[in-house]
């Protein structure tokens, strides 16, 4: 019962499945075949690309904000102004 | 009228962008605490000789934690406000991930009567079942779509769609990413103070550390509470003359049913309707999260012969996985952009509705022989419908009950996914059984659950009880494409 429950519980708390370790181990085998059987990677090389993405991603984040901001100015509050016809906003 | 959008005559962004990207990025990162869990946990089973019950335990408590702090970190979300949460939450989480490159091998057991614990897995537990989960509860999709609805009014549903994807574009990096990691450092490591760590410990530790110096101060900094802290208004919308953004918050419409209290939402008809049909995405989710693998071992052939190649049964059931949740991103972001044109509880029922074909391609093609176009039917519908639901959801959560209690209301919601989950999982286990150890029965009750989740969210009667289309005072406002119904949204 207690590992019936363990399994059921398992899961519950995801939207996915992915935290189960033998359906991990099936998408994993799947992504290497791809990866490294078809496509000739190497892991290295994947784990660098990889690794690159999850770190530009923060940076571009902050690199937009400043260019954006023109040094990391707060942005101003906006006025409209209002035209003869209007414009949507679309 | 409007004249220009805030991007056009600040000449810069809109700030509610940031803030996207930056949901996006936490929740791409906290798919390797919830999804990659399987990953970890085969690894580090040698090493201190744990078996698959005990580490079952440990996802267990962890998850029911997740689910069960979701209403009470939104309600701490509502009272503190997102930087609060989140930023605690992350660092909480973090410094927790990392200390888990530090656990020993203790070699020593807790009797508690009818069973021993070792304390080593005690360890283990204190930290990612309890720790970790109810961090992750703070920095929750929940929380991050209940923080974006406040920022974006016309562009809502595209907006909570791009932040949501992030799970599903995480779901297909990070997990990869770790598990190559852990090959590739397996037999170097790196020195911290005294100890010397590899392999899973390694991964552990440098995954923590990109939440506590990456992801907690981007949402310290961007994770602002709504536009009108900022003197902005939701879309970046320029302020008419004569009034400022709090008068324009102030102004806005509302839903019918806006509460102040989360309690009060349970008395009115959306509530049950949107949760109703949650409980049966839950079903859905929760039925395929463990019991696919069983399903798919009984329809495939030991050998499978898929573009022009023979696949191994479990590799290829790995691979429609994997596309289901490749797919995941593109239906969450295709139904985000049809939120805005269309009514969104009218896209709500459909993702529903696909997801209710999805089911029957899995049940009923097998049985005419067409067991691996049914799964490549279903892989390419499910994955269209996976995720896209949530999104909708918070979305119409908000446009019927507002703000004020968005985040508590929204835990509510969530919750009853889990319930439908939970129970989903028991009875097909039981079902299983009883049928002959068939899945016929349990997937095709699963899959007709989907048309009363289709006809609760296509009832919602949105045109009535959402702020998208109730006409309210201010109407300088008024902004073009208004979209179906034609009433002005304001908010």
């Amino acid at each position: 019962m207690g590992a019936v429950l363990s399994v059921v519980l398992l899961a519950a708390g995801l939207h996915h499945g992915e935290a189960d370790p033998t359906l991990l181990g099936w998408i994993m085998t799947a992504l290497s075949h791809i990866l490294l059987g078809t496509l000739g990677f190497t892991e290295l090389t994947v784990v660098i690309i990889i690794g690159i993405i999850i770190l530009a991603m923060p940076a571009l984040i902050v690199v937009a904000y400043w260019a954006n901001t023109r040094g990391g100015r707060q942005p101003r509050r906006v006025v409209a102004e209002p035209t003869a016809l209007g414009e949507g906003d679309e | 009228m409007t004249s220009k959008s805030a991007a056009q005559v600040g000449g810069s962004l809109y700030f509610g962008w940031y803030i996207v990207a930056t949901c996006f990025f936490v929740a791409f990162l906290s798919i390797p605490g919830r999804q990659g869990f399987g990953l970890f946990v085969t690894e580090m089973e040698p090493t201190f000789g744990w078996n698959r019950a005990d580490i079952s335990w440990v996802g267990s408590i962890g998850f029911l934690l997740n689910g069960a702090m979701q209403p009470i970190m939104g309600a701490l979300f509502d009272k503190y406000g997102p930087r609060k949460v989140f930023g605690f939450g992350l660092v909480v989480m973090g410094l927790a991930i990392m200390s888990l490159a530090f656990i020993r091998d203790l070699d020593a057991t807790l009797p508690l009567g009818f069973v021993n614990i070792p304390l080593d897995l005690l360890w283990f537990i204190a930290v990612f079942s309890i720790v970790v989960n109810t961090c992750l509860s703070a920095a929750s999709i929940t929380n991050m779509l209940a923080l974006v609805v406040r920022w974006f009014r016309r562009k809502r549903s595209k907006a909570t769609a791009l932040a949501a994807c992030g799970t599903s574009i995480g779901g297909l990096l990070t997990i990869p990413f770790a598990a190559y990691l852990m090959g590739v450092i397996d037999s170097s490591g790196i020195t911290v103070g005294d100890s010397t760590l590899v392999g899973w410990r390694t991964v552990w530790f440098l995954l923590g550390m990109v939440v506590v110096f990456a992801a907690a101060p981007l949402a310290v900094f961007f994770l602002r509470p709504n536009p009108q802290e900022m003197g902005l208004n939701p879309d970046g919308d320029p302020t008419p003359e004569g009034s400022t953004p709090d008068a324009v918050s102030t102004a806005r419409a509302t839903g019918a049913y806006e509460v102040d209290s989360w309690r009060k939402c349970f008395k009115s008809a959306p509530m049950w309707q949107l949760s109703g049909a949650y409980v049966v995405c839950g079903i859905t989710t929760g039925l395929l999260s463990i019991h696919f693998i069983p399903y798919a071992e009984d329809v495939l052939p030991a050998q499978v012969n898929f573009l022009g190649g023979v696949w191994d049964e479990k590799v290829f059931a790995g691979l429609i996985f994997g596309i289901m949740t490749g797919l995941n991103a593109a239906g969450v972001i295709i139904t985000g952009f049809l939120g805005d044109r269309m009514r969104r509880k009218n896209v709500l029922a459909a993702v529903y509705a696909t997801r209710g074909v999805a089911f029957m391609c899995l049940v009923f093609l097998p049985l005419f022989g067409y067991g691996m176009l049914g799964l490549i039917m279903f892989a390419l519908l499910s994955g269209m419908s996976w995720v896209a639901s949530v999104p909708l959801t918070s979305t119409l959560t908000a446009d019927v009950y507002g703000f004020r209690a968005l985040g508590t209301i929204s835990g509510w919601v969530f919750f009853a996914h889990q319930i439908g989950s939970f129970f989903s999982i028991q009875f097909a286990g039981y079902a299983y059984v009883w049928f002959n150890e068939s899945y016929f029965w349990p997937f095709l009750i699963a899959g007709l659950t989907l048309i009363p989740a289709t006809i609760m969210a296509f009832s919602i009667n949105e045109y009535q009880y959402s702020g998208r289309y109730n006409s309210a005072p201010a109407p300088q406002l008024a902004t073009a494409g208004a979209g179906a119904g034609g009433g002005t949204r304001l908010y």
